[in-house]
């Protein structure tokens, strides 16, 4: 499998150019991009083999649909891209059309290297407003949500009944009960209860912060929750360490950093993990049978639900493009075309576009309908969604690594964990 | 002309430069001056001559080392975020090391990294260098073999190896469950990662001890038979003959491997993930100066931080042959 670097520049060079100069990308921008012509765009994304395919299927519908128009592709793997991306942006390469996601979004409009997508002939009218606004500063809109997914918690029906459990009420459930429920899993049968691999997912934490009436950031950009939410969300994960609900620390550290297709639930030795609901399907091949969809826990323990519809990821734009309007003509093809939804189906998300989001509901494969089902069920429940992450915010999932893997060994303690993620979370978005 | 008389004109020349005698008449003195501009131009046609032969070498010198370099520094007193401008900030990127928790982190974690691996390694290449220098059957083959760890040391696939071999279900871990003994997960504990990266760079002991076997050729045989004539043993010949000669090459050894260690990036990349952990344990000072630059949207800070890594390898080596004068002994 090899990718095309969007950069020119292997790992290797980088790290030479980090540690010699950390100054080659300035040098690259003075090498300067070369004037593309008219209608021959750079087109930039992160993704599996999978979606590698189909997006050329949709490039090729769309370059068939309009004369002369040439699209260059270039992808990455999801933990490559953003050193990719930036070192492109830095050398005067931005592609004309990205994905992007609402964790860089607003670094990059900030600085001025996004285009506003209002006026540049894309259709917004049946896009969902909700998904919309959350690629919206300042009025404009920088980002457009290619669609949403929930956080749901994934669970294996087989391990449950092997511990000759009911399946809880997943409506009403809170935290406790979810703890309880998992640790008796791990001690009636020898799978553990629960993968913890999320507990360190700053989304995850954001919506337990959002069941208190608090949230992960303020609309200001300030961190939006009190150490005590925290510690008491750390302290959940040492008691279940303890109580052996959860797989060991060298254990969690390694399937974190061999990806979450080795997380036990994906390898069949673990009951539950919280997942995306576009990735439900991947899952279920993984484990080879049908999982249920739970709501995570403590929805109703609160003042406020804490769930939420995440745009999976945007659509976003060169701000030095210099063909704005096949760039909207793009964009709204993936968007709002029957051939990109046909398809994309729910890979990046259930659809912004509402009409086709009705349209292809019927026609989904098993897992994405049950997804799409969850998702549909769920929405009548939600309060309005988190604001726009601040600049910084593509820090946090390192600064919540750092401390969740010596809580984990014992090196930190909820109090102290709750402590260093303040601080260095502060000084990154400060 | 032979290569002798090429290399006694510059001698001669230098002799008859000599101030003139009284006997120079302004015609003598024109023609010295006339061949001195024939011989001039033909330096100089020497000179481009010299000079389009380096070219490859000084262009890259230029644009890929000395230009960065120059743009590094300028971008160490700047806020540059790698996708914006790049404003004058002043010392500032220095003053925030001074209490930047992570950077003293990091420079343990290197330190550490460098005097445990390197003694071990350069003791390890110079133990197999005297096994192989006693004249063993087939030596170019072993040679070869023990080399080849160095060529593929720093490369990805051989960290991503490791990352198997040391994993909880990984070789290590098999072959200890044969004796009976519950392996940890040597790289996803922190109290072990840094010892499998040390491992794994010591085990790249191919290049000094191929430096160490021609060191040991060019002792003479001489000297230990006169030890041997002495009565002195196998420790005492090696302690009192072989060390001492052999420091050059050990210094030399020494101060190469120190910098190269200190600048190691590739293994620790691959081997945490690009993260530096579990919980910073691999976070060298390299992997730090990445994160920086690369994911924190902070290069001008990552700049100012490769300048102190530069300061700190030049320190290091500055100590190194400071320190030469106490011990290396160049035999005369």
């Amino acid at each position: 499998m090899k990718h095309t670097n969007p950069s020119g520049l292997s790992r290797r060079t980088l790290a030479k150019a980090g540690l010699f100069g950390a100054a080659a990308a300035p040098l690259l921008a003075a090498c300067g991009k070369d004037e593309g012509e008219s209608g021959e765009l750079t087109m930039m994304w992160w993704g599996s083999e999978d979606r590698h395919e189909y997006t050329r299927k949709i490039i090729a519908a769309f370059e068939k649909a309009n004369d002369g128009v040439s699209i260059e592709e270039s992808v990455a793997e999801w933990g490559g891209y953003w050193d990719a991306l930036n070192v492109s942006v830095s050398g005067g390469n931005t592609p004309d059309v990205m994905q992007h996601e609402e964790r860089y979004l607003r670094e990059y409009a900030e600085r001025d290297t996004l285009l506003a997508l209002d006026d540049i002939g894309i259709d917004f009218s049946n896009l969902d407003p909700a998904v919309l606004s959350g690629g919206q500063l300042d009025g404009k809109t920088y980002g457009i949500g290619t669609g949403v997914n929930a956080l749901c918690l994934l669970l294996n029906p087989a391990i449950v009944e092997e511990a000759g459990l009911e399946v809880p009420d997943d409506k009403t459930w809170s935290w406790a009960d979810f703890a309880a429920f998992v640790t008796e899993i791990s001690s009636k049968t020898d799978k553990v209860g629960n993968s913890a691999v999320s507990f360190n997912n700053e989304a995850l934490f954001n919506i337990f912060a959002r069941q208190k009436g608090e949230s992960l950031y303020t609309p200001e950009g300030a961190l939006g929750f009190t150490p005590e939410t925290m510690t008491e969300w750390w302290t959940m994960v040492t008691d279940l360490l303890a109580a052996e609900a959860i797989p060991s620390a060298e254990a969690i550290v390694e399937s974190a950093a061999a990806g979450k297709d080795q997380s036990p639930l994906a390898t069949g030795t673990g009951a539950s993990e919280f997942y995306w609901t576009n990735q439900v399907g991947g899952l279920e091949e993984l484990v080879g049978s049908e999982l249920l969809l739970l709501r995570v826990p403590g929805e109703t323990s609160g003042p406020q639900p804490g769930l939420y519809l995440k745009p999976a990821m945007f659509w976003a734009a060169g701000a030095d493009t210099n063909d704005k309007e096949t760039v909207g003509k793009l964009i709204d093809f993936l968007l709002n075309s029957d051939e990109s939804i046909d398809l994309t189906l729910t890979d990046r998300g259930l659809p912004a576009n509402l009409e086709q989001r009705e349209r292809i509901l019927p026609d989904l494969p098993d897992a994405d309908k049950r997804g799409a089902d969850f998702i549909t069920e769920l929405t009548p429940d939600l309060v309005e969604g988190p604001p726009v992450p601040p600049i910084g915010a593509g820090q946090i999932p390192d600064i919540m690594l750092r401390v969740y893997e010596p809580l984990l060994f014992g090196d930190l303690t909820p109090e102290t964990a709750t402590e260093q993620f303040l601080s260095e979370a502060e000084s990154a978005i400060g | 002309m032979t290569d002798n008389e090429v290399a006694v004109a510059p001698a001669s020349r230098r002799s008859t430069g000599a101030p003139p005698g009284p006997t120079a008449t302004s015609d003598s003195t024109r023609g010295r001056r006339s061949r001195k501009g024939l011989r001039k131009s033909a330096s100089r046609r020497q000179s481009w001559a010299a000079l389009s032969f380096l070219a490859p070498f000084l262009v890259g010198l230029l644009v890929i080392t000395v230009g960065p370099m120059i743009a590094s520094l300028y971008l160490s007193f700047t806020d540059y975020s790698l996708i914006g401008d790049a404003n004058w900030i002043g010392l500032d990127n220095y003053e925030r090391m001074l209490d930047d928790d992570r950077l003293l982190a990091s420079i343990g974690v290197t330190v550490r990294y460098v005097f445990i691996s390197v003694p071990l390694q350069l003791a390890m290449a110079l133990g197999l260098a005297m096994v192989l220098d006693k004249g063993v059957r087939g030596l170019p083959i072993y040679r070869s073999i023990f080399y080849l760890p160095s060529l593929l040391g720093g490369s990805v696939a051989i960290a991503i190896m490791w990352r198997q071999i040391f994993g909880t279900e990984g070789l290590v871990n098999q072959v200890l469950a044969l004796f009976d003994i519950q392996g940890q997960g040597w790289i996803s504990n922190p109290d072990y990662a840094l010892d499998t990266l040390i491992l794994l760079n010591v085990w790249t002991f191919g290049s000094p001890m191929v430096i160490f076997l021609a060191g040991l050729r060019q002792i003479p045989a001489m000297y230990y038979e006169a030890a041997r004539v002495d009565g002195a043993g196998p420790a005492r010949r090696f302690f009192s003959v072989t060390i001492p000669l052999l420091t050059p090459i050990i210094f030399f050894n020494l101060v190469l491997q120190i910098i190269n260690a200190f600048q190691a990036f590739t293994q620790a990349f691959i081997v945490s993930g690009g993260k530096g952990g579990p919980a910073d344990s691999t976070l060298f000072y390299t992997l730090y100066l990445y994160d920086r630059g690369f994911t924190a949207f902070d290069m001008g800070y990552a700049s100012a931080l490769a300048w102190l890594l530069l300061l700190i390898i030049g320190l290091f080596t500055a100590l190194n042959f400071l320190m030469s004068k106490f011990w290396v002994f160049y035999g005369d």
